[in-house]
């Protein structure tokens, strides 16, 4: 059975969220051919599933090797070759978060200014939805009050805003989906000019 | 291309899921139905996770910003600290839509830095790299000067008060849009629109006309001469504002205009003495802050040498 207590999707929001940029582009530096979506989803699958989380000291490290370890068991069954070999995936290189890049630190940061700046590209009706549930803390029923429209159109709000973060937080906008698939800056030549 | 789009379903149907949780308690039917889903495959629960994070309040999110932040505090930062945290702090108390935002001010990033600015009216400016903007906003008016570098404009709309760019002798009045804006020393301004409409204009220059852009539009306002507009292709634009994510595209540009480009994001510089080298052309995305990569794997595909000499790496034949 699965459950997820609202303390957990807390923890999960104070606590991964704002590295799951960071994880992607570490995954994405090692996985050419893999979906890193599946991936990342897989990871919170199993820290939610966690009995406790009391002992994880260092949420970033831990959720790094989560997907690394899920990562690892795909290669192993992948039929297509990444570009790293295996062996560079090594157990010592793991939390070796200096490779960090300073872009994706500030990623992790600003997770507070991605929220508003996400949330931009909604409808601003739909913005001012969310940001009464998800800043001020009304309930789906007292946002749909304060705005005088239904509870139903409400929830449709949520489901559009949290997408919009899941897709802001992930891979930084929809904008950029088309480019993810270059992201680890491949070259492709050019035929040259005579 | 399906492995995509079934992971962008599983978040379509967790994000729908995560809503209706959050709404109200379930009825019988839907906690089946909702079970059986979350059984099915396990991403789909961390898919469900991961929603529902996102739609915890925001509040209590702030224990942790410290421990987000402060290892990786620098200079700058902490000059800006304060404007943070007092609008993290208003953010916690205050009523809704009121003093959350960044204010008027001057607001800089350094070599490698990204910074997002919400502003109080909506409106949310994006800085790139080494960049520069100060906010003035009045009732009548929102004025923004870029000082230099380039930054992208989300503007709210709002008929009444202006929303106006100022880089250099330009100045692009925004009609409820999104648009960049990028001022580099020897170069034209360029105005690149992705939403909506722009007016870009000299105010200074009396004869110059105002020109009106659209959506997928590049202008280009070079110090000499009359300010030029043409249609950019939507994939150029996304190219453009790769920056935003922190990585720069390429597209057919050469190598030596790409080492310049790299330039502006590191103080490492590349170096190509070849005039040949430097003419090959390239095209991929790379990270913005990460120019030895970059020139990695440009030696990996045009067979080439690199060498890292302290704040310089070379690219040459051998």
């Amino acid at each position: 059975m699965h459950r997820l207590p609202s303390e957990r999707a807390r923890w999960l929001a104070q606590n991964i969220v704002p590295n799951e940029r960071g994880i992607r582009a570490w995954l994405s530096r090692r996985c050419y051919d893999l979906d890193v979506d599946d991936i990342i989803q897989e990871m919170y699958a199993r820290i939610a599933a966690l009995e406790s989380v009391d002992k994880i000291r260092n949420p970033r490290q831990y959720a790094t090797q989560v997907a690394f370890s899920i990562l690892a068991n795909q290669l192993r069954h992948a039929r297509i070759v990444p570009m790293m070999p295996i062996s560079d995936f090594d157990d010592n290189k793991l939390g070796a978060w200096d490779e960090v890049t300073p872009e994706e630190r500030v990623g992790m940061r600003d997770d507070i200014h991605q929220i508003y700046a996400a949330l931009s590209e909604l409808p601003p009706r739909c913005r001012q939805a969310f940001l009464l549930r998800r800043v001020d803390g009304f309930s789906q029923k007292e946002v749909a009050a304060r705005l005088g429209i239904s509870e139903k159109t409400v929830e449709k709000y949520m489901a559009q805003g949290v997408r919009c973060l899941i897709r802001a937080f992930g891979r930084g906008g929809k904008r950029s989906s088309e480019l993810s698939h270059g992201a680890r800056g491949k070259v492709i030549r050019e035929r040259r000019r005579q | 291309m399906t492995e995509r789009q079934s992971s962008q379903h599983v978040y379509d149907t967790a994000s729908e899921w995560a809503a209706k949780v959050d709404a109200s308690l379930l009825t019988q039917d839907e906690q089946m139905a909702l079970d059986a889903w979350l059984a099915a495959d396990v991403r789909h629960f961390g898919a469900f996770a991961q929603a529902s994070a996102h739609l915890t309040p925001i509040a209590a999110s702030h224990e942790l910003r410290a421990d987000v932040w402060s290892p990786r505090l620098t200079r700058r930062r902490v000059v800006l600290g304060g404007t943070i945290a007092a609008g993290v702090a208003s953010l916690m108390v205050a009523s809704p839509f009121v003093a959350r935002y960044f204010r008027a001010g001057r607001y800089a990033t350094r070599v490698g830095e990204i910074q997002v600015l919400p502003l109080g009216d909506g409106s949310v400016i994006s800085l790139n790299t080494d960049s520069e903007v100060v906010v003035r906003y009045s009732d009548q008016r929102r004025d923004i000067d870029l000082v230099r570098g380039e930054a992208l404009f989300d503007v709210a709309k709002n008929k009444a008060r202006p929303f106006v760019v100022h880089a250099g002798d330009t100045a692009v009045r925004a009609i409820g849009t999104s648009f960049s804006v990028r001022l580099l020393s020897a170069r034209p301004v360029l105005v690149l629109v992705r939403e909506g409409v722009v007016e870009v204009s000299r105010p200074n220059d009396p004869v110059a006309p105002v020109l009106r852009i659209v959506k997928d539009t590049q202008a280009m306002a070079p110090p000499d001469a009359p300010i030029e507009a043409k249609p950019v292709q939507l994939a150029e634009v996304e190219r453009a504002l790769a920056w935003k994510h922190g990585q720069i595209a390429f597209h057919g540009e050469t190598l030596a205009a790409a080492a310049e480009e790299f330039s502006r994001y590191s103080d490492i510089h590349i170096r190509i003495d070849d005039p040949a080298i430097g003419r090959e052309k390239i095209t991929g995305l790379f990270q913005a802050g990460d120019p030895i990569g970059f020139s990695r794997a440009v030696a990996v595909s045009f067979d080439l040498h690199v060498q890292v000499i302290d704040d310089e790496v070379r690219i040459s034949r051998d």
